[in-house]
């Protein structure tokens, strides 16, 4: 009797054993923070806004052209410009910044972090973040250009609509060589569509490229897993290959 | 045969990566390495490996190869260890314009046939290789 309640106990710690080894999630073998757990939950803004916190990921949309359904509406030195440009003067081939919009359409990941003042974007890509303050104050006067411009928001239902200016003309706004001047005014529109996504609309108005405002929507889905580093400096060998106007140290302003 | 995947390449040619492919690599320079992998490097922004190749003579070159980014390899279900020193591959690539020993490896295979690291995501063409499958699938 005893022997047989050993045998018995052997027999299921043993098919416990091989059941445990064999059933580890496939995920879990895949190493290199693929599959690393979510950040913490940030608790939902409140007063009745749409709750951005998480993880997301849009569509890699290397062409704007493509959602777009056709070419731009440039101006006669918008299309000279995008018909002459070399690939390899593309600034993020040297690893300097995407800028605010491209970064979203990129093939990675990002991160919102929403409270009610403020949401922050940390980008997988290039490991950089943008702020969109929605506490009601204005762009500031005299406004220097820089990389990811100046960015301000306000909630309309379920709408988070931001405003950005002061974007400096060093970035493209998308690997397809679309550029832009410092005159560009860019609007989104986040509008969250169920618990799990939310469309991205983004409006680009530049007279010195386009002959009027043009707009592409696309829908961000959330992630499971959690944003990874990536460095685009780590080990970038493509820069001495580049056909390229700029060699050397890559695009100058 | 070999214009057959030539051809095939063509077809399935990504335009843009996060930078642009034609901007560095010639889509009219498709080129077959057998070989094997010196070293890998498993980083951004690009997954590089190294490949020496033997020719009948017995003369060696080495080649530098281009793989997707890590990140976006690594949610396939690829490791760091998928492709490693000793490995005998045959890859299937374009060379840079310059003319110095880089290609961008659009499909790896292995000794035992098996495809890895193929249809990067970051590509975002249509280069997606269908056959191709990571760990996780």
């Amino acid at each position: 009797m005893a022997r047989q309640i050993w045998i018995s106990f052997a027999t299921a710690f043993v098919a416990l054993a091989v059941l445990c080894c064999t059933s580890a999630p496939a995920a879990a073998q895949a190493g290199q923070n693929a599959t690393l757990p979510l950040p913490p939950k940030v608790p939902p803004p409140g007063d009745g806004l749409p709750d951005l916190n998480g993880v997301w990921e849009l569509p890699y949309t290397p062409d704007l052209e493509r959602p777009f359904g056709g070419q731009l509406p440039f101006t006669t030195f918008g299309a000279e410009k995008y018909k002459t440009h070399l690939g390899g003067d593309d600034p993020h081939g040297f690893c300097q910044p995407t800028g605010p919009t491209r970064a979203f359409h990129s093939p990675f990941p990002f991160q919102l972090v929403q409270s009610a003042g403020m949401l922050v974007v940390l980008f997988e890509i290039d490991h950089n973040f943008r702020r969109i303050f929605t506490d009601g104050r204005p762009h500031p006067q005299d406004l220097d250009t820089t990389w990811y411009g100046d960015s301000i928001g306000h909630y309309e239902g379920n709408k988070l609509m931001v405003d950005t200016i002061g974007i400096s003309d060093r970035s493209w706004l998308d690997t397809a060589g679309h550029q832009h001047s410092d005159k560009l005014h860019v609007s989104e529109v986040f509008e969250k569509t169920g618990l799990d996504s939310f469309k991205w609309t983004v409006t680009y108005d530049d007279p010195v490229y386009f002959s009027k405002p043009w707009s592409v929507t696309l829908t961000a889905k959330r992630q499971k897993y959690d944003i990874m580093e990536m460095i685009c400096m780590d080990n970038n060998q493509d820069m001495p290959h580049y056909i390229t106007s700029k060699p050397g140290n890559g695009p100058k302003p | 045969m070999r214009l057959g995947a030539a051809v095939f390449l063509f077809a399935s040619l990504p335009v843009w990566a996060h930078h642009s492919f034609a901007a560095e690599y010639d889509q009219k320079q498709p080129l077959t390495i057998k070989g094997v992998v010196t070293k890998l490097d498993w980083m951004n922004p690009h997954v590089y490996f190294y490949v020496d190749a033997t020719d009948n003579d017995g003369k060696v070159t080495h080649w530098a190869c281009e793989a997707g980014n890590p990140n976006a390899l690594a949610r396939r279900g690829w490791k760091k260890d998928s492709l490693k020193a000793g490995d005998h591959v045959t890859i299937q690539t374009f060379r840079a314009k310059d003319a110095s020993n880089t290609v961008n490896a659009r499909s790896i295979v292995l000794a035992d046939g098996k495809k890895i690291f193929a249809g990067s995501a970051d590509d975002g063409g249509p280069s997606e290789d269908p056959e191709a499958k990571g760990p996780l699938n």
